[in-house]
């Protein structure tokens, strides 16, 4: 980086069991204070006290289980940045991020800064024995599974504003529970999550600490951008800002149960192909697929099924896009048996039920879908 | 209609250096983003409008975006009250990056002073102008961060 210029020191901001209010506020207003030159950049790097954070426009009853909320002691909060829903709590590493946009280290894009900051942040998790790559568009994962989720916004004039949660540990049991989610079944949720989602620990073989963590960021990010990063505070129009956003956004009802957002919609379409029974199920936002699982009986290496999974993700559900998406996705034989082209059709159908039961809404799970096993990938392809 | 480092961007209409467009209709200004502002957005899942009657003031975010996962916003290139907001646009968003100047527009706005608004925007060279200088900047920064 630019070490032959001095440059001031960058803030580090951290924190411990904050309550989501507080989180998601010191986050804004950071990005608001770098916006309108009030601070420094600063790195906020904490933990939540146990929370359920959903993504900008996401509906908030189509996602969260509030009695699972209630009776686990989870707060239920939405952030400013996009993306999907987060669970946070003291094994998760929070992370806000305000940075001047452009810089040299980030490029000229948001698509550049995204990237950019995802390769410091799979450098710093390297540094922990965890051979992590980036999955476009948006994930940290090994081995197809998701360790980090990342989002951003660029509101603020001249900031690239970075949000992280990272897996240092992770429940799926109470996952299931906090979450609408599917399989409905406790042990096949259980069991279908368990295959696309890693922790910095069970990668490691290792017991990992927030501060072993946080210092692996920190000295990621200070050689990603050359400046130091130093323990500092926010300042006071930045604490004048936390307690507005705190009062009028993250503290009220109107922000967390927002109806400002992507209409959600579910679909399923279930086929037999050579290969077995391949049960596509989808979550749409808007006219966006938010989410896909593939289930069934076919053989699948669980990389290639999440790798497809991940590619159909935030793209708009027309058929030309989902086909691109699988086709560039994995190669032909990525499931046993099953053509390419099979699941294309299965995913256009289940996409097309999701968008024609808005119209007309009716429960959807038929009842032989019992029979269909979690999750196929059985880690080998058959031979 | 011109071709600008790769973008399309119509010669007609006058341009807001937050990459919003104006085509002025019967004395209202109807808005949009252009060609390069969807590019570069990547697909377009969700947008968060102004209401009509809202007031909108040049240069001021009067609504967002949200891209795959990051969230962005909407700059209005000129002043004075939402007239009319493209439903069809909230419910696929996806129309600002196939068609930003024809089904993908955003509002029509009643402008506070027409002539005033548009004085404020770029036409023809200029615009050409702006749009290069934009992606020269955009790629001199990559390059800057790439030799360090």
């Amino acid at each position: 980086m630019s070490n032959s210029r001095h440059i001031e020191p960058w803030r580090l901001i951290g924190g411990r069991g904050l309550s989501s209010a507080e989180g998601l506020a010191v986050d804004e207003a950071l990005a608001v204070g770098l916006g309108r030159g009030w601070g420094p950049p600063a790195l906020h790097l904490y933990t939540f006290r146990p929370a359920v954070i959903l993504g900008r426009y996401q509906d908030l009853a189509a996602s969260v289980d509030e009695g699972g909320c209630r009776r686990l002691g989870f707060e239920v909060n939405r952030r400013h940045t996009g993306g999907g829903t987060v669970i946070m709590g003291p094994d998760q590493v929070a992370v806000g991020f305000a940075l001047p946009f452009p810089h040299p280290a980030l490029g000229g894009t948001v698509a550049s800064a995204f990237e950019s900051v995802a390769s410091m942040t799979i450098s710093a998790i390297r540094t922990l024995g965890v051979e992590a790559s980036f999955r476009p568009k948006n994930d940290i994962e090994v081995e197809g599974r998701k360790l980090a989720g990342l989002s951003a916004s660029v509101e603020e004039p001249g900031v690239f504003f970075f949000h992280m949660s990272l897996l240092m540990d992770f429940s799926i049991p109470a996952m299931v529970e906090l979450l609408r989610i599917y399989p409905e079944k406790r042990d096949k949720a259980i069991c279908c999550f368990q295959r696309r989602m890693g922790t910095l620990q069970s990668e490691s073989g290792n017991p990992v600490t927030f501060d072993q963590t946080g210092a692996a960021l920190v000295s990621a990010y200070e050689s990603g951008f050359g400046v130091e990063l130093r323990p500092g505070e926010l300042v006071e129009p930045e604490l004048e800002e936390v307690r507005r956003l705190r009062s009028e956004r993250y503290e009220s009802d109107r922000w967390v149960r927002s109806t400002r957002v992507a209409r959600p919609a579910e679909g399923v379409h279930r086929i037999r192909t050579p290969g077995g029974v391949l049960e596509v199920r989808v979550w749409l936002a808007g006219s966006a697929l938010e989410r896909v699982l593939l289930m069934g009986d076919f053989f699948a290496r669980a990389e290639d099924v999440n790798r497809i999974e991940s590619a159909l993700k935030w793209i708009p559900a027309v058929g030309p896009r989902i086909r691109r998406a699988i086709l560039t996705a994995v190669d032909g034989k990525a499931l046993h048996m099953v053509e390419l082209e099979d699941l294309v059709s299965a995913v256009v159908s289940a996409a097309e039920k999701a968008l024609n039961g808005r119209e007309t809404p009716s429960p959807s799970p038929s009842p032989s879908m019992e029979q269909t096993t979690c999750c196929s990938t059985d880690g080998e392809v058959r031979p | 209609m011109a071709e600008i480092e790769g973008f399309n961007i119509p010669d007609e209409l006058h341009y807001h250096k937050e990459h919003a467009w104006v085509k002025v209709e019967d004395g209202k200004a109807r808005v949009g983003m252009n060609d390069m502002f969807q590019s570069e957005a990547g697909d377009i899942v969700f947008v968060d409008l102004p209401e009509e009657g809202d007031d909108v003031e040049a240069g001021e975010v009067c609504g967002k975006i949200q891209s795959a996962k990051w969230i962005g916003k909407l700059v209005a290139p000129i002043s004075g009250e939402v007239a009319e907001v493209n439903e069809e646009v909230s419910d696929e968003p996806g129309l600002i990056n196939r068609d930003p100047y024809g089904e993908g527009w955003i509002v029509v706005i009643e402008p506070s002073n027409l002539d005033d608004g548009l004085g404020g925007l770029m036409q023809g060279e200029a615009v050409a102008t702006f749009i290069k200088e934009e992606v020269a900047k955009a790629k001199a920064i990559r390059k800057e961060g790439s030799s360090d």
